[in-house]
């Protein structure tokens, strides 16, 4: 019950993050900026999901660093590129 | 270590791969952000040495701007912009100057304004504004996204405008064949005057390329074209050698038809690449929870919502920009 708030809240994050960067779509600035607050507040759901459980590590944090960076890069090359 | 074993190495829970798929560990995940990039850097290169295999094909037309934007006027009670050969001129010399001095910015990188434009071509405004658009596909979703836009929208649907100049030039912008559209919106200082003698005028506002007027119902009254549309002749103005090269390749004087759009290129390396994470963590979710693996790792549902949401933007996203 615990994880289903928290998995709750990281789909508003994730909700509110891609509505923006559907309304502010073809203004790509915007869209970077949109993708890269969305990369920061995802790595800062999971150190503080990871905390509550008691479960942090910082492998833990690299490793959502890294799969933030993955995704942010992706997408903000791309942007480039449309 | 044959294919198989690879594979599953790669890809599912194992003892050789620490529990979690190799191809999840922080080591290779950065790896294929480094291949990424690697492709992204060889795709500029290649924009570089050879700019005229890549491109983009577009079909807008000047014509159809007008149409477009004239009936958004019209859906919100707003009389028709008025073509005006001034206004066209002043919006071909700025696409040309994007073009000839590689930039996409209202002010050039030598802080050329907008407004420069207008007076370059004799064209006194009382009000004045310009709305950029490159790399649509089709004149229908250039409007479009001006319209979904709040600035642009402002603009389009400025009751203070009374006329209208368009250009939609080709050419090649950062090495990538691009379709540039320039919509420039006035109101000459002489129609105001005669239309409101008995009434106090605002103040002329150059900077309200972004106002935030609203729409004003009036009655729509029947346009009159006094001119017409730019034809695809050569421009004999007072540019620079750049400009007019630019131009000439605007006019689609030395064109080869285009290979592949790098976006499009991008669009399908950056699906592959997050499909290919995403379909691991699957894998990774279901078999973790059937074997019952545990392990010191971050949350796989959340890298999947994550990701997922991500891909799914990249899916959406479509080629085009507005300024």
């Amino acid at each position: 019950m615990k994880d289903l708030k928290h998995y709750l809240s990281l789909m508003a994050i994730l909700s509110i993050g891609f509505g923006l960067f559907w309304i502010f779509n073809f203004n790509r600035e915007i869209q970077r900026w949109i993708t890269i607050g969305l990369g920061i507040a995802y790595v800062f759901w999971g150190v503080l999901h990871q905390t509550l459980r008691k479960e942090f590590h910082w492998r833990i944090l690299w490793e959502y660093i890294i799969v933030a960076t993955v995704a942010c890069v992706v997408v903000i090359f791309l942007l480039g590129r449309a | 270590m044959n294919l198989v074993e690879w594979g599953r190495h790669l890809f599912t829970p194992h003892h050789s791969n620490n529990g979690k798929a190799r191809i999840l560990h922080p080591s290779i995940l950065s790896l294929l952000v480094a291949l990424f990039l690697f492709s992204q850097f060889a795709l500029n290169f290649y924009l570089l040495v050879s700019p005229s295999v890549l491109g983009f094909a577009a079909n807008i037309t000047p014509e159809k701007i007008l149409e477009i934007t004239n009936q958004k006027r019209a859906e919100n009670g707003l009389p028709p912009l008025v073509l005006n050969d001034k206004l066209n001129e002043a919006a071909q010399r700025k696409a040309g100057d994007m073009f000839a001095f590689n930039y996409w910015a209202h002010v050039s990188p030598s802080g050329r304004t907008p407004w420069s434009f207008f007076q370059e071509v004799g064209y006194k405004y009382l009000y004045a504004g310009e709305n950029l658009a490159r790399d649509f596909m089709d004149s229908e979703a250039v409007v479009e996204a001006w319209m979904n836009s709040p600035s642009h929208r402002d603009n389009l649907l400025n009751p203070n405008y009374k006329e209208i100049g368009l250009s939609v030039v080709n050419g090649t912008l950062n090495g990538v064949e691009t379709t540039l559209v320039v919509q420039m919106f006035g109101t000459p200082v002489s129609t105001t005057v005669i239309a409101k003698k008995n009434t106090v005028s605002p103040p002329p506002n150059p900077s309200n390329s972004v106002a935030a007027t609203l729409p004003k119902p009036t009655p729509v009254v029947s346009p009159v074209p006094t001119t017409s549309l730019p034809t695809p002749t050569p421009v004999s103005l007072d540019l620079s050698p750049l400009s007019k090269v630019a131009l000439a390749q605007a006019k689609g004087e030395s064109k080869s038809p285009p290979l592949f759009s790098p976006f499009l290129l991008t669009k399908t390396i950056a699906i592959f690449l997050l499909g290919l994470i995403l379909g691991a963590l699957a894998l990774d979710v279901i078999l973790v929870y059937q074997n019952k693996i545990i392990r010191l790792s971050g949350k796989n549902v959340a890298h999947l919502i994550f990701i997922g949401t991500l891909l799914l933007a990249v899916i959406l996203t479509t080629p085009g920009a507005v300024l």
